[in-house]
């Protein structure tokens, strides 16, 4: 009893600290919600559902909810194509393998902030690399400033930063599948397209789903990139629901109605979680 | 054989230049002159000059740094101190709850920033932590704590049962069995944990960006404030993103084997 106590002991501190900095302000996020408070206007009222009322019609919402969603599925799925792409091909690297892993890992660990510095100075109108190149085909054109291809432009950089992150654990996969599998499946005459769809992708299936939903997850809660690159622009045709919940709270001080889009947020985020670790349950990935 | 041979090194060497080349470009261009960063076609082999840096340096930028590098020790040192045990409480009790209490710390990980940032942005205000470093160290535990909790779980569950038995007959408490077996077992886990809590609180924009103003800027938060100025300076911007980006790639380069699993969440490992 007394060693109970003891491991309750060294658990209190960390958990106090989470319910300060994650619980509370959440509390206080719901509370801000069903109030009239906005920095431009004097006073705070009570607005009850109000704002959530509001939501139902704000074209805004929509418009980021439909930002996120190309955004996130965009990323993801061109993600995961040129991460399986790759891996069929680094696969069969030996040596030279582990030099490529570790070489990879360089967009992934640097700031998302920077990452979007880099790609805004490749994209540049006028002396931008990728316009240089492009200007073999024709194609120079100043993507960020273009709603059409402003998104497309965030995309990029973000499969630029997160495709090694799929492709590691991928490849981390594939070393522990056994090679008698496909020496099997090849005395069946299963080769290329077959052997890949039959026998590789169900084996990775369980890593691909829960890397899948966990990419989702950080892809909704992208901020930095975004704001660097286009701040939510041109108009507000990159503008996800992160950026917009900060545009209203922090470039109109509606705190009341940002803080309901917060929750809202918030929600999303949350069944994804749920989601994720179901994933990982029904096929003990965890 | 040959060709599939051509095929695989070809198509190895272009996935390199498009993940290296970004990151080599922003380094190089830190290093040109104006006139050889905006020549067209782009100038691969130039006079390498320091004026970026020298101009970078001279200003408040080496401050700004200054305050990520406190930040995140701190936060990290922080961090270390009440997720260690809190790991390992969850790990060894046989208490009721425990997967919900991990289901919980799991979750709190997966907080949007914006949705606390702006709750604690009020309190903050009022509370009089808006623009300072302890503000940032606290509120970056809301991030690295569960992760630092979750993921040093996972090593504390692979200590044997036997070795802290043993520790336990010797007449050790649970926390001598902590800091004296414990501890020392998980050392590759917890070094690998911190460099990894590290790069998140020196990476961290969001919750800086809503959270400070002047006195407490990171060296993220005020690489986006050069992009304000009238006229873009390319050069110094790319100077100040190369050392922002440099102590990372150089850890991360240096911890390669713990970093996937901690990028995960812990979820999957490597």
């Amino acid at each position: 009893m007394k060693e109970t106590r003891l491991y309750l002991l060294m658990l209190l501190p960390a958990v106090v600290a989470l319910l300060m900095v994650v619980v509370l302000p959440l509390t206080a996020l719901g509370y801000i919600s069903l109030l009239n408070w906005d920095l431009r206007r004097p006073g705070i009222t009570f607005a009850g559902s109000g704002n959530y009322i509001r939501m139902l019609s704000d074209p805004d919402l929509l418009n980021s909810l439909r930002v996120t969603a190309w955004f996130v599925v965009g990323a993801i799925s061109l993600q995961v194509a040129l991460a399986l792409v790759l891996a069929e091909i680094l696969v069969a690297l030996r040596r030279t393998q582990t030099l490529i892993r570790t070489l990879i890992l360089l967009p992934m660990v640097i700031p998302p902030l920077v990452a979007g510095i880099i790609w805004r100075i490749l994209l540049e109108p006028r002396a931008g690399l990728v316009n240089h190149f492009l200007d073999f085909v024709g194609l120079r054109h100043a993507w960020l400033a273009d709603p059409n291809t402003a998104l497309g432009a965030v995309v990029l950089t973000d499969v630029w930063q997160w495709t090694p992150l799929i492709l590691l654990l991928l490849l981390a996969r594939y070393a522990v599948i056994p090679t008698s599998i496909y020496d099997a499946a090849a005395v069946d005459g299963a080769t290329g397209w077959t052997r890949f769809y039959f026998i590789t992708l169900p084996l990775v299936r369980p890593v691909l789903m829960a890397a899948v939903v966990l990419r989702m997850i950080d892809a909704i809660r992208e901020f930095a990139k975004i704001f660097i690159m286009t701040g939510g622009g041109p108009g507000v045709s990159t503008e996800t629901l992160n950026m917009y919940v900060y545009r209203v709270a922090f470039t109109y001080g509606n705190l009341g109605y940002a803080a309901a889009l917060g929750v809202f947020l918030f929600a999303i985020v949350l069944s994804l979680t749920l989601a994720l670790t179901s994933v990982q349950k029904r096929f003990e990935v965890l | 054989m040959v060709s599939r041979r051509i095929a695989t090194v070809g198509i190895t060497l272009l996935l390199l230049v498009f993940f290296l080349l970004p990151v080599y470009h922003l380094a190089t261009m830190s290093l040109k002159t104006q006139a050889d960063t905006f020549a067209s076609p782009p100038v691969w082999l130039f006079s390498p000059t320091t004026e970026h840096y020298d101009g970078l340096l001279a200003g408040r930028f080496p401050r700004y740094m200054w305050n990520s590098f406190v930040v995140s020790v701190a936060n990290v040192a922080l961090t270390l101190a009440l997720g260690a045990p809190a790991a390992f409480a969850l790990a060894r009790a046989r208490v009721r709850g425990r997967k919900v209490i991990l289901f919980a710390i799991l979750a709190t990980r997966m907080m949007p920033p914006i949705s606390l940032a702006l709750p604690v942005f009020v309190v903050f205000l009022y509370g009089g932590l808006l623009d300072t470093r302890l503000g940032l160290v606290l509120i970056f535990l809301s991030f690295n704590l569960p992760l630092t909790v979750w993921l040093l779980h996972g090593f504390f569950s692979e200590v044997p049962d036997e070795l802290l038995d043993a520790a336990r007959i010797d007449g050790a408490s649970v926390l001598r069995a902590f800091f004296n077996v414990a501890v020392p077992y998980v050392a590759s886990g917890i070094v690998a944990v911190t460099i990894l809590a590290w790069i998140y609180s020196w990476n961290e924009f969001t919750f800086t960006l809503i959270l400070t103003r002047r006195d407490a800027i990171t060296a993220t938060v005020a690489l986006g404030q050069l992009f304000t100025f009238e006229t873009v300076a390319w050069g110094r911007i790319a100077a100040g993103g190369s050392l922002t980006m440099f102590p990372v790639m150089l850890l991360a380069v240096i911890g390669r084997r713990y970093f996937v699993r901690g990028l995960t969440g812990g979820g999957l490992t490597e």
